[in-house]
């Protein structure tokens, strides 16, 4: 699958106007003979596919290829930008995750109380705002109105580190991240308690003279929170997405800002590795909910 | 729904049966029962219709430039929502904005809708081959991140009006085809797709008369769902530069410059949001509305 996604994008991009001879070519000093010899030297006389075989086998061996920009390994650009990201991306894993159930575990205990259509009400509004509004929003009220956050960067600058300080700067953009899955989340724990509150073993724990508390903790919200596994796997595909489009509201220097940036300076070997990279995150998410899938589950074993 | 007008369509091969339209006025009593449904579905007309009759409720042109009345607020005489940075009547610019947000929304909708179900149906009519072909390329299009894809084609193919359109179609159309695939699959072991063949219905007879109609009612659900999720897409597309160019005024390329100026005129940046906001909850309660009339099982959760 990712030879497909890598293939494709390969192609795309050859394809597309610009590139690096359109750099050259800006240069009035150039002839046609000294273009044709950075073609041949860079390889892009040569036919697509032979392009693609030479470029997939530097990858195999974990060379990415160099930026046509400044001509650094696309490697170490990238890995440069990643952290940044990550931390971005596991800051509102986690606010979503705690948040979300125990949100959605309230709801369902609670069913048709005023926290329950709060709730609910307030989830669906989740899922509707659009991501970079809703940072607009949060940078408005929370900065600029009321100076409790920063409104962008990673950290004060010229100020030596400080934990606190990074913390500040990270909670407008995770929880504007965080957002969506947050009400994603919500709705399902409540569904999924929902279902397992209404099956037989509940009942028969019951009876048995189970302590509400255990019956809520040990019986229901283990079987609740199985299927949330896999939601987990498929949520990361909008993760990275939002992550994008936060970084770009509050100036996060992540892969996403350096992704927009690599767009507009037609820097397709950078392109062609974040693409390449946000693809591996989202099936590596997915293969990691089936394996953790099958791990809760007895019922189920792959293969 | 689906499966009792499944069986009345058995017997005379039609699908306005009298026991299918007292379903189908079943679902709407329903619709019209959940209050939060009904009141997005009236919220939508309003919504559409303003759309529609944008240059004649917002007479100001939205493009004029004005510039002594840069940054107007709200409530200045003849700006009802104040001014942006060229001064350009706000109002009017949600407005004209709000018509081609909309127009994105339903024909990208109906792209993913037409070809997930088409995809959909021949991959889980003919399993084997084709159905793994075409469920790999939607595997496959399901791993990359949306946002990045998309704005990679924009950047090449010059983002127009028909080219947005066109790419969050084709890269919305696999969640439509897994469902319709699922339902196909269920749906051809029934009996009344046997005596239909036995009385000489060809394959594309078939797919098209029997199975796709009686699976409807989920890809009506799918479908609202996704005119949500393209304006929000859109919107984003638009928001990071890469979507409807200017000068056409959408929702999101309005938030485009807002962020410059949140300090000195928050409410630009607000309106548009807020707009695009309400309408993809619209859609959102109207297609939970829908799916809770249409499906039996579900008893309001």
């Amino acid at each position: 699958m990712l030879v497909g996604v890598s293939f494709a994008a390969f192609v795309l991009l050859r394809l597309a106007p610009g590139g690096p001879m359109a750099v050259y070519a800006q240069n009035p000093t150039m002839t046609e003979a000294d273009m044709r010899r950075i073609e041949h030297i860079l390889g892009l006389d040569q036919p697509i596919h032979v392009q693609y075989l030479k470029w997939a086998s530097g990858m195999a061996t974990g060379n990415m290829g160099y930026s046509y920009r400044d001509g650094r390994p696309v490697g170490e650009i990238i890995l440069e930008r990643f952290p940044a990201t990550l931390q971005l991306m596991g800051a509102a894993y986690l606010i979503a995750i705690t948040l979300g159930i125990s949100a959605g575990i309230v709801s369902a205990v609670r069913r048709h109380s005023l926290f329950d259509y709060c709730a609910t009400t307030g989830a669906m509004i989740g899922l509707s705002v659009p991501t970079f509004w809703f940072g607009l929003v949060v940078i408005i009220v929370f900065a600029g109105m009321l100076h409790w956050i920063p409104s962008g960067g990673v950290a004060t600058v010229g100020m030596p580190y400080s934990l606190a300080d990074r913390l500040l700067h990270l909670i407008g953009p995770a929880s504007t991240v965080g957002l969506w899955m947050m009400a994603s989340w919500s709705r399902f724990t409540r569904s999924s308690m929902l279902e397992v509150i209404g099956q037989d073993f509940i009942r028969t724990a019951r009876a048995k003279g189970v302590r509400p508390r255990t019956v809520l903790l040990r019986h229901t919200l283990r079987n609740a929170l199985i299927p949330l596994i896999t939601l987990a796997g498929l949520e990361f595909r909008n993760l990275v997405s939002g992550a994008l489009i936060t970084e770009t509201v509050f100036a996060w220097p992540g892969i996403g800002r350096l992704y927009l940036d690599s767009l507009s300076y037609q820097d397709y070997s950078v392109i062609l590795g974040l693409l390449l990279l946000t693809s591996v995150l989202v099936l590596a998410g997915g293969l990691l909910a089936d394996l953790l899938y099958a791990a809760a589950d007895p019922r189920i074993r792959l293969g | 729904m689906a499966l009792s007008s499944a069986r009345a369509t058995a017997f005379d091969g039609r699908d306005s049966t009298p026991k299918s339209r007292r379903n189908r006025s079943l679902a709407w009593a329903k619709f019209r029962r959940n209050r939060l449904a009904a009141g997005s579905a009236v919220l939508l007309l309003v919504l559409a219709l303003m759309a529609v009759l944008a240059p004649w409720v917002a007479t100001r042109d939205p493009l004029r430039i004005d510039l002594r009345h840069k940054f107007a607020a709200p409530g200045t005489p003849g700006f009802v929502l104040g001014a942006d940075e060229l001064g350009r009547d706000l109002f009017s610019r949600l407005l004209h904005a709000g018509r081609v947000s909309l127009a994105v929304g339903l024909l990208t909708a109906l792209i993913a809708v037409t070809v997930g179900s088409i995809l959909g149906a021949l991959a889980g009519y003919y399993s084997g081959t084709l159905d793994a072909v075409i469920m790999r390329i939607a595997d496959t299009l399901l791993s990359t991140p949306t946002i990045f894809v998309l704005l990679a084609l924009s950047a090449f193919l010059k983002p127009r009006f028909s080219t947005i359109i066109l790419i969050i179609g084709l890269n919305s159309w696999m969640s439509v085809a897994r469902l319709v695939r699922g339902q196909i699959l269920s749906i051809k072991q029934q009996e009344f797709i046997l005596a239909a063949r036995a009385l000489g219905a060809g394959d594309r007879r078939l797919i098209f008369r029997q199975l796709l109609p009686n699976s409807l009612a989920p890809v009506l659900v799918a479908a609202t769902l996704n005119v949500a999720t393209a304006i929000l897409t859109e919107s984003s597309l638009s928001y990071l530069g890469y979507g409807i160019q200017p000068p056409t005024a959408t929702w999101g390329n309005m938030l485009n410059n807002a962020q410059a100026y949140v300090r000195v005129a928050p409410w630009v940046a607000v309106y548009p949001g807020a707009m695009i906001t309400l309408t993809v909850l619209s859609f959102n309660f109207a297609g939970d509305g829908v799916r809770d009339a249409l499906d039996p099982r579900l008893t309001a959760s």
